[in-house]
């Protein structure tokens, strides 16, 4: 018995996998096997007859519409085979181990192409801005009328006959390392989502945007481990090298250990680098896991923290027609309270806050990069 | 070329292997079709081989007594054959005991019971070659004597009284012998107490030898004679041929199941219902099941829910409304761009400013006591919502 698999898929698309039954015995097999996916694998015809005669073998295909992101397993195959009447059978499970791993579906795919023109046209800008922070030495041409004539490269033009000016650009090569948080927080379900699901989306178009934009992007996920990297250095589709990191990930029911993030980040780079922490803002885990590590990323770095904001509290604010809803408003409110307190202070550190829902983040994180991009501040 | 002609090959040859291959699943069931259909040839024609027992006046074979009956028909004697034991006492008692009761029962079907419902029906009975049940029942003076020799000279002679065998004359031998108050054709060389024909003053009539009604055997000697004087005294002869089929009516147990303890019927209803479980048991899944691993679901709202609670039981509304005011608070001055580093009254004056209510009330709401009970409290969250609406139209 083979398995064929496709290597890996994106979630809500359908894959199919071709099983290869070879009947061995000198009899023909008549009767049906079962291929134990997992019930989020989605198996549409899991149970199947087969009619295999003596010696030879059949290839029969099981289509799947996984329900979940992750690596879905298949641990073996039962095979029925009747007898001659079909009264009596007899069955036999065989181990054949399959994975197929289900890739994060990237819904956020459709901001980029907006965003990479965005950074585009920051790139168009800037070829003819003036030196400044965020732009670094191009390259020299001839002067051309309407060239701002503080930009004349005096030794050049010293050194040829014509008037020659320098030009710059956007900075480029710049380090930009992306960290998820897959601690318990990230377990939250918001907006039938859960937070690491949407911050895998957050990421995967901060880092697309980012490698458009010609920075190097490292992708580092942890709890109390290193749980995925990604390097920049790695050959390679990077989009392809991140889904399959992030394919596996899933929510660890223990505290982050943000002490871990120093050392990962200088691991990662040594140089000055925007770091992007996709984490949660909730008061207990950051008061008192990420604030005391925070000042010595800040000496060195630009750190982003990305967080997803509950809608529900929201809605739980507005409603206060009973007392136990004015009570849950009251909460809700303390909770919106404690966020933008903690918001202000990270801000107050220094640190870039962007706290928004599920469908906002993503974006917003990518405008963030852009404006930082756009003022120098890599 | 060569490829072309073994690639037909290739195609020819999985077709004449899936005939064969179909002939070979197809096996059983052929052989078992078969085997059904030599099944029912036989039955036919065995079937057809016996379609009458002996003495029976439909039956023409030899040993059949149709021609007898036929005999009997021309003479103007009304030959009845009853097909079931209920049928012949039906007719016996319509003829009012005027008929003659030709009784063939060499199985013994009939009880005593049965055989004792006979017993005066008839204005004559005739047994042949009857079982010592038949004679106590229906001729309890007649007795059985034994059997006599067929080669012992092959002819009986009268030797008696009795009107029907003298006009016989002489039978052929063979069949068995009888003792009564009247015997003729007594057994050669015995005392003469024994012989193939008895009869007693009630009308009953044995006669030893079936070979005396037989079709193949009638014409001999005095055999028709006997048998047709015998039979057709009367003018309805009630022949009668008691089947297997009497024999549930003969006082035979018709439920087996009332022989059976009462306790049987739970049994059976129990082992039924084990069975139906034996099934569920051993009937398998399709392989193990498939294992799917959770991801954990934590609520986002959870914990602010659980707050509220713990608020409400600790009937903490003082606290809950200075939460709700600092958030109000909060909005509205950066909805009237106050600053941060506003005062409480600023925010005052600026939201009555800006929804053009009176200062007082304004102040009530934002600095007033805090509400003590849950219905206050909620009046006033309301009105501190409208507020917080109207500062944000404005």
């Amino acid at each position: 018995m083979e398995r064929t698999v496709p290597a890996a898929v994106r979630l809500t698309e359908p894959a199919t996998v071709l099983l290869t039954v070879r009947n061995e015995g000198s009899r023909s097999l008549r009767g049906s096997f079962r291929d134990g996916w997992q019930p989020s694998a989605g198996a549409r015809n899991p149970v199947q007859r087969l009619r295999i005669p003596a010696g030879e073998a059949r290839r029969f295909e099981v289509s799947l519409l996984p329900g979940r992101r992750g690596e879905l397993r298949s641990g073996f195959v039962t095979v029925r085979s009747f007898g001659p009447l079909g009264l009596a059978a007899r069955q036999r499970t065989l181990q054949s181990p399959a994975v197929l791993r289900v890739l994060p579906p990237f819904h956020a795919k459709r901001h980029l192409p907006s965003k990479l023109r965005r950074l585009r046209e920051l790139d168009g800008n800037a070829s003819v801005q003036l030196r400044g922070a965020g732009t670094e030495f191009d390259s020299l041409r001839d002067y051309v009328r309407g060239d701002d004539v503080r930009s004349i490269d005096w030794r050049a033009t010293a050194r040829r006959r014509d008037t020659v000016v320098r030009t710059w650009r956007p900075e480029r090569d710049r380090r930009v390392v992306l960290l998820l948080d897959t601690s318990r927080t990230s377990a939250a379900r918001i907006a039938d989502e859960p937070r690491l699901d949407t911050g895998i989306e957050a990421v995967l178009l901060l880092a697309m945007l980012a490698h458009g934009g010609a920075d190097r992007v490292d992708f580092l996920a942890f709890d109390r481990r290193i749980r995925a990297r990604v390097q920049s250095g790695s050959k390679g589709n990077l989009l392809n090298h991140l889904v399959t990191a992030m394919a596996p990930l899933e929510a660890e029911l223990i505290e982050a250990d943000f002490t871990l993030v120093p050392g990962a980040v200088r691991s990662v780079s040594t140089r000055r680098s925007l770091v992007v922490l996709v984490t949660a803002l909730d008061s207990g885990a950051v008061e008192e896991g990420l604030l005391p590590v925070l000042p010595q990323l800040l000496e060195k770095h630009v750190v982003v923290i990305a967080s997803v904001r509950d809608p529900e509290l929201e809605q739980l604010r507005r409603q206060r027609e009973t007392a136990t809803e004015t009570f849950r408003a009251a909460a809700a409110e303390r909770a919106l309270l404690d966020r933008a307190a903690m918001t202000a202070q990270l801000r107050a550190m220094g640190a870039e806050v962007v706290d928004e829902t599920p469908h906002e983040l993503p974006p917003k994180l990518a405008d963030l990069y852009i404006r930082l991009k756009a003022s120098g501040r890599l | 070329m060569t490829a072309g002609s073994s690639a037909a090959a290739r195609a020819a040859a999985p077709r004449t292997s899936g005939l064969r291959q179909r002939l070979r699943t197809w096996r059983l069931w052929i052989v078992l079709s078969l085997v059904l259909c030599l099944v029912v040839v036989l039955g036919v024609l065995t079937g057809s081989g016996t379609p009458a027992p002996a003495l029976s006046p439909a039956n023409p074979a030899p040993d059949g007594a149709m021609a007898a009956a036929r005999i009997l028909e021309e003479q103007g004697v009304e030959v009845l054959a009853p097909g079931s034991f209920d049928d012949a006492l039906e007719l016996l008692a319509e003829k009012d005991a005027r008929a003659t009761l030709l009784l063939v029962d060499p199985n013994g079907y009939l009880n005593e019971e049965q055989l004792a419902e006979f017993s005066g029906t008839a204005h004559r009975t005739v047994l042949v070659e009857p079982s010592f049940t038949q004679l106590s029942v229906l001729a309890p003076d007649i007795r059985s004597a034994g059997v006599i020799p067929e080669n012992s000279g092959g002819a009986l002679q009268a030797a008696c009284s009795e009107a029907d065998a003298l006009a016989a004359g002489s039978v052929d031998a063979g069949g068995l012998a009888y003792r009564g108050p009247a015997v003729c054709f007594p057994v050669p060389g015995g005392d003469g107490t024994a012989g193939a024909y008895a009869s007693n003053n009630d009308g009953a009539v044995v006669l030893g030898n079936a070979a005396f009604l037989a079709n193949g055997t009638l014409a001999g000697r005095g055999n028709a004679a006997l048998a047709l004087r015998t039979l057709g005294s009367t003018e309805t002869l009630v022949w009668y041929h008691p089947t297997a089929a009497d024999i549930p009516a003969a006082g035979l147990p018709a439920d087996p199941r009332t022989l059976m303890p009462a306790w049987v019927d739970p049994l059976l209803l129990w082992l039924l219902v084990v069975a139906g479980l034996a099934m569920f048991w051993r009937g398998r899944r399709l392989g193990p099941l498939a294992a799917e691993p959770l991801p954990v679901v934590v609520r986002s709202a959870e914990t602010a829910e659980g707050r509220a609670r713990l608020y409400q039981d600790a009937k903490a509304s003082g606290h809950a409304a200075e939460t709700l005011r600092a958030a109000a608070m909060t909005r509205m001055a950066a909805k009237l761009r106050l600053g941060p580093q506003c005062t409480a009254d600023m925010v005052v004056r600026a939201a009555a400013q800006a929804t053009g209510r009176p200062l007082d009330d304004v102040g009530r709401l934002l600095n007033g006591r805090p509400p003590a009970r849950d219905a206050e409290l909620v009046r006033w969250s309301q009105d501190l919502q409208a507020l917080e609406e109207e500062v944000t139209a404005s």
